[in-house]
């Protein structure tokens, strides 16, 4: 897979990096078995520094998801498809009808934006994750 | 993994950066102002030995060719080991901080695994002892052809060895004026950071101190000896001092020996007869203060000195100076 | 791989210890004192003039301190901003170069570095581009294979293109010979995923020094409705203000949860550069008082 960081971003690179194999995960891009590249191939390909990479595989690692073999390297140990996939694609129509509504209120995307985080900040304290 | 493709290729490891490396860099560094003096040293050395063996093959200083005489060739000739101390300060270690401050290549240099100083201590020697080399080469040479020359003209020898071509030839001086030259390059070099400043002002303060110390100071090392004859022995070949003293001062003067003006009342005597009768009449003396040979060795090396003192201290300075340099 | 990287857990590969340095009666860097873990990539960070330059000419040896000390663990390259090379040496003369002068020289790492920036080998540097002879003082330093790498400003002077991929080569090397680079830059933008450790100076003192993660997961941006004070407790480091609308950088106070935010304000993690920015503004607010 291929990895971007978005500099502009305040989310903490390794945590892009989370996120993004975590999203593979939820969008079965990513499956139990699969080899994530290796921190060279990850430096090389997308400029992070390997110590961003390595906290990243180790937040992975961490949480469940991934396991480093010994010299192999590391591999998704589950995957992220718990939601049923009926109820992903409800959801995801009735945010698009939402999305629809709030544009034509005349909102631009960074308005929308900012509502949906406001939205979810008060659910819980910790937005990013 | 890419990375273990660069497991297979050869690291190489020393415990330190060695003399022949320095070597290298000297060499790769300044080649051609290091083979630009040697050919001319070569050049002159080859005129020098040539023109020696002519005069001992011939047994005579006189011919060559139109106006050039062998005597003439090696009065030309000798002006070479009074200017490649010069030569040395000039364009051997006036380039050799400030070319690098100028490209900011001291910054390669030393941010490599040798010091500030012991690359310009690597510096200093490889340059330095070639220098000393050609210098007393450049002299051995010039002694020979002077003493060729010398060896058939002896009434009358060009050449003195307290006077200044055949004193500044022997191995002590060379040694001394390039040593000096080499240091005040360097010096200059350090302070200036500038190639074409420290090449300028290298050249002006080197002649400067050569004048002081050689022309204005050394006839006054030691205190000359003082000769009052009559006037009328100047004429005759037994009068005067020695042929091989050193004449650094002569003039008109009383029975004394104190220095008088030239009189004035023989001045528009044009008989010489009727002018000598004059000078006498009016007890003109004729003095000479001089160094007898013998004093050859001592102000040798008394100059030797003045220059090594100076030379250290110089040296002694760039060193400083680059070691705390104030900026990079 | 990981084991390259981790080797110098817990060891210190550059140390400054109330470093100053002054030129004549100006301090161009004062109290300077940070210790920076093996194997990380820092980024050293600060306006110009700030004493980004000199400390690393200190670092480099180049230069000695006025007071304190700096040390660094092993061998030491750096690559100066001006990148200098010898104009009439070749390239592959550049090549003999640091292996003469260099006690341990890769030439395969050299070389390579060269051949991916297609640096031909017989030319004369002074016949090189200016961001080719950069490649060329980069494959030097590499080739040396040191153990803290220091770069001045280095991607100064290189086209777009250049930079991102000098970054990445870099990274690449730091992830196989775990050597530990300093880096200055002033263009913060760029950072993000680079360098995992921050040096921040600011008229020759260190504003802050930390682990990059660590120093921006204490801080929050918030944003909303015009105010005096933010919305959860902590040190203000930045306050901006507009009519109708206030944005906050916060330091969060330590050891206690992170603050729930509710209503109108929207709570986001800083950026480096918001990060930065807000931190040099904040000196400059605090030396014209």
């Amino acid at each position: 897979m291929e990895f971007r960081i978005d500099r502009s971003s305040g989310l903490p690179a390794y945590l892009q990096l989370v996120r993004q194999v975590r999203e593979a995960l939820r969008l079965g891009w990513l499956g139990p078995g699969d080899r994530l590249p290796t921190v060279r191939d990850v430096v090389a390909r997308s400029g992070v520094n390997a110590n961003t990479v390595l906290k990243a595989y180790r937040e992975l690692e961490l949480s469940g998801l991934v396991e480093a073999r010994q010299g192999a390297g590391t591999f998704v140990k589950a995957g992220l498809g718990s939601t049923d996939p009926q109820v992903m694609a409800a959801l995801r129509a009735r945010l698009a009808e939402w999305v629809r509504e709030a544009r034509e209120a005349g909102l631009e995307i960074e308005d929308i934006d900012a509502l949906v985080r406001s939205v979810l900040g008060e659910g819980e304290g910790v937005s990013v994750r | 993994m890419t990375g273990t493709t660069t497991a297979t290729a050869p690291v190489t490891k020393r415990d330190r950066v060695g003399w022949g490396d320095l070597a290298w860099l000297t060499w790769r560094r300044h080649r051609w102002g290091v083979l630009a003096l040697t050919a001319a040293v070569g050049v002159v050395v080859a005129l020098a030995l040539g023109v020696a063996w002519r005069v001992e093959a011939t047994g005579g200083a006189g011919e060559l060719f139109g106006r050039w005489s062998y005597v003439s060739v090696a009065y030309v000739l000798v002006v070479a080991p009074m200017t490649i101390g010069l030569a040395i300060g000039v364009f051997w270690a006036a380039p050799l901080l400030s070319r690098e401050y100028e490209q900011r290549t001291h910054v390669v240099a030393w941010s490599q695994d040798l010091t500030a100083t012991r690359w310009l201590t690597g510096m200093v020697v490889l340059l330095g002892v070639p220098a000393l080399v050609l210098s007393v080469g450049v002299g051995l040479a010039l002694i020979t052809l002077m003493n060729s020359v010398n060896a058939v003209m002896p009434d009358r020898a060009p050449f003195v060895p307290m006077e200044m071509p055949a004193f500044e030839a022997t191995p002590l001086s060379q040694v001394a004026y390039a040593s000096f030259g080499f240091a005040l390059g360097l010096a200059l070099s350090a302070l200036t950071r500038r190639t074409v400043l420290s090449m300028g002002l290298t050249l002006g303060v080197f002649l400067a101190v050569r004048i002081v110390v050689s022309g204005l100071w050394r006839p006054y090392f030691q205190q000359p000896l003082r000769m009052v004859e009559p006037y009328q022995a100047l004429g005759e070949s037994s009068g005067g001092p020695p042929a091989d003293a050193w004449v650094v001062n002569s003039g008109f003067s009383d029975a004394a020996g104190s220095e008088m003006p030239y009189p004035r009342q023989c001045t528009d005597i044009q008989d010489n007869r009727d002018y000598a009768t004059c000078m006498v009449d009016h007890d003109v003396h004729y003095f000479s203060e001089y160094h007898p040979a013998d004093r050859l060795v001592p102000f040798q090396l008394y100059e030797f000195a003045i220059y090594a003192v100076l030379a250290a201290a110089l040296f002694a300075l760039a060193f400083t100076w680059v070691r705390r340099a104030r900026r990079v | 791989m990981s084991t390259a990287v981790e080797a110098g857990d817990g060891a210190v590969a550059v140390r400054a210890r109330g470093l100053g340095k002054r030129y004549r009666a100006k301090w161009a860097l004062r109290e300077c004192a940070f210790e920076l873990p093996a194997g990380r990539v820092a980024a050293l960070v600060g306006a110009n003039g700030a004493g980004k330059t000199t400390l690393m000419s200190v670092l480099a040896g180049l230069l000695g301190a006025d007071e304190g000390s700096a040390s660094a663990a092993g061998r030491v390259a750096f690559v100066s901003q001006d990148k200098p090379v010898y104009r009439h040496f070749s390239v592959a003369d550049m090549l003999r170069f640091g292996a003469r002068l260099n006690v341990v020289w890769d030439e395969a790492r050299a070389r390579r570095w060269l051949a991916r920036f297609e640096i031909p080998l017989d030319r004369a540097c002074g016949k090189l581009s200016g961001g080719m002879q950069a490649q060329v003082a980069f494959a030097l330093a590499i080739g040396s294979r040191p153990d803290v790498l220091l770069l001045d400003e280095p991607l100064a002077n290189l086209d777009p293109l250049a930079r991102r991929e000098v970054t990445a080569e870099l990274l690449g090397e730091v992830a196989e010979t775990g050597m530990t680079v300093l880096l200055s830059t002033h263009v913060v933008a760029e950072l993000s995923g680079v360098a995992d450790y921050l040096l921040l100076l600011a008229h020759g003192r260190l504003l802050a020094g930390g682990d990059l993660d660590e120093l921006l997961g204490g801080h929050v941006s918030y944003t909303g409705p015009r105010s005096d004070v933010p919305p959860a407790l902590g040190e203000v480091v930045e306050a901006r203000h507009t009519a109708t609308q206030s944005t906050f950088l916060v330091r969060l106070p330590e050891g206690r949860p992170r603050p729930v935010v509710a209503g109108p304000w929207v709570e986001r993690p800083p950026t480096l550069e918001d990060y930065v920015l807000a931190q040099l503004e904040a000196t400059r607010k605090g030396i014209r008082a």
